[in-house]
């Protein structure tokens, strides 16, 4: 089944995708860490029916992952591909996860939240993500009743929440951005609108990869349209501003970007060995070079599925792991079945 | 994602900056650690007044700093230690050392306090987005302050009164909600009842 990063749409530009979470809690039950196991169960059950009875009009099947139960490696991949957003993870008994087989919706229940409702989308179309978010939203708000009052709106656990609780973002590539050393200048700026900028991926540098994900701070006080246009707007000065660092410096920095750009795809081409924060390094280069003509367009990689794929944790859901490989070999061999042969333009 | 540098675990949501003799200084914090951090220690020295950011950050966190509280504040802030929800038991102390709340009640119980901390998180203390679809308020918090009072006076009408709708609503509140919902611009929304109000005229 074809996940929602590997979509051809997660290439087009810098912006990789969009995600709307929806943060809800259902009346009648105390938030979640003052829950007694036994109201867990029920709260669980109780979501469960709902979405049972409404799976036909959300339009998704949905298969359930008990959290408590799983190995590390599963709940790593969920966090590692975007699956669930990690600040609402939690492992405890009780909490459950059900998730569409694309990824693109997955349900988190009992996690640091009662439900969390997260819809991920391709390419640059965070409006109809939120227009499915609320589509279910709805559908489970037929048999779930929500803790929600009309002066602070829907009532969560975390203040950070309150009101619409939703959490949208956009995941972008900033390669040039990152390059021109700019990032720093538009986190500042675009916090005082309430938003923040972010690595998307974790890893010891701030942003792996160059992927930041632009994400709403603010959920009390402006409606959710206001968020997503405001979302949207500055998600496009942001891939106009990359472009615009593309574009600068002269033909002896061109010419050292493309000798970059194939050096990276050399490495990962023919390494037998790689390291997860250094692998991102030479997609973030093949992405770039795809995005900007440097590379063929006949021979698209999908570079989007492979930075979420070399995880750790996915790579042993793909390749399990054998008794002698390492992770950083495994994660080598993963790159040469799946990358293309590139040639030199 | 940026992590606290004092505990390496959480999200950093609070970024001082410190510019002094030149030189600049960066601490990310997490809500906890700064709570922990009202002052600045031998790790952060400050040349200004060390006591400034403290108030500014016990105010953001709603702290009470003891430097410049007055007799009749020391009386109200022991009023409102002593308040514990009566559904969950949370205390206003354990709120703070948490920041989070028990259950939905608890904003009912501390609505109080929660004006001014939800001002200084969100920008605002009033919801303006969705309200479900079913089921309505199931906490109601009074307005009580004259600010409070004259805010809602001068908001939007429909937005003060939660009118839910569902397929046992009347066709005038399914009008109304459906006013609403474009004054809104929640088209999808609106597009919604819209059905509701045709379904119900072919029934």
């Amino acid at each position: 089944m074809q996940k929602w990063y590997e979509d051809k749409r997660c290439e087009e530009g810098p912006v990789i995708g969009g995600q709307v979470c929806l943060v809800r809690n259902i009346a009648g039950y105390p938030f979640s860490e003052k829950m007694e196991p036994d109201q867990k169960k029920n709260l669980r059950e109780e979501v469960e029916n709902a979405v049972c009875a409404e799976e036909a009009g959300t339009g998704s099947q949905f298969h359930l992952i008990e959290l408590s139960d799983e190995k590390d490696d599963c709940c790593n991949a969920l966090i590692g591909t975007q699956t669930v957003p990690p600040l609402m993870f939690s492992r405890t008994a009780g909490a459950a996860l059900l998730v569409t087989d694309d990824e693109s919706v997955s349900i988190l229940i009992n996690g640091q939240e009662h439900l969390c409702i997260q819809v991920s989308i391709a390419g640059n179309r965070i409006q109809e993500a939120l227009a499915k978010a609320n589509r279910i939203d709805d559908l489970l708000n037929r048999h779930l009743t929500y803790a929600y009052s009309s002066r602070y709106g829907y009532l969560t656990a975390s203040p950070l929440y309150t009101g619409t609780g939703m959490s949208a973002s956009y995941l972008i590539h900033l390669h040039y951005l990152e390059r021109a050393q700019l990032i720093a200048k538009y986190q500042k700026e675009y916090s005082q609108f309430g938003f923040t900028l972010h690595g998307c991926f974790r890893g010891k540098n701030a942003a792996p990869g160059r992927v930041y994900r632009l994400k709403n701070r603010r959920t009390l006080g402006l409606s959710e349209n206001e968020v997503i246009s405001s979302l949207e707007q500055l998600a496009s000065q942001l891939e106009a501003q990359e472009e615009k660092s593309f574009r600068l410096g002269g033909d002896e920095e061109k010419e050292y970007e493309i000798d970059q750009i194939y050096r990276a795809y050399g490495v990962l081409r023919y390494a037998r060995d790689l390291d997860y924060e250094e692998t991102l390094v030479y997609l973030s280069y093949l992405r770039a070079g795809q995005l900007h003509g440097i590379l063929k367009e006949e021979t698209q990689a999908p570079v989007t599925a492979m930075m979420f794929g070399i995880h750790d944790a996915v790579l042993e859901k793909r390749i399990s792991r054998g008794e002698t490989m390492k992770d950083s070999v495994r994660r080598a061999q993963y790159l040469r079945d799946v990358l293309p042969q590139i040639d030199p333009a | 994602m940026m992590l606290c540098d004092d505990c390496h675990q959480n999200e950093a949501i609070f970024t001082f900056v410190e510019i002094s003799g030149g030189v600049k200084r960066e601490l990310n914090l997490c809500r906890e650690c700064a709570a922990k951090r009202r002052g600045f220690g031998p790790t952060f020295m400050s040349i200004t007044d060390t006591s400034f950011f403290s108030s500014l950050l016990a105010g953001m966190l709603g702290i009470s700093d003891n430097d410049s509280q007055q007799d009749g504040e020391d009386e109200e802030d022991l009023r409102k230690t002593n308040v514990v929800c009566p559904s969950c038991g949370m205390t206003y102390d354990e709120f703070l050392k948490h920041g989070t709340f028990g259950c939905p009640d608890c904003y009912r119980t501390f609505h109080f306090l929660l004006d001014g901390y939800l001002k200084k998180m969100h920008g605002s203390s009033t919801h303006c987005g969705k309200s479900p679809l079913y089921g309505g308020e199931s906490v109601v918090i009074p307005f009580t302050t004259e600010d409070d009072q004259q805010e809602e006076a001068a908001a939007d009408d429909g937005r003060s009164i939660a009118i839910t709708v569902d397929e046992s609503s009347s066709e005038e509140e399914l009008r109304a909600a459906l006013r609403r919902a474009v004054a809104r611009e929640e088209y999808e929304e609106a597009a919604r009842i819209r059905d509701m109000i045709r379904a119900l005229k072919r029934s």
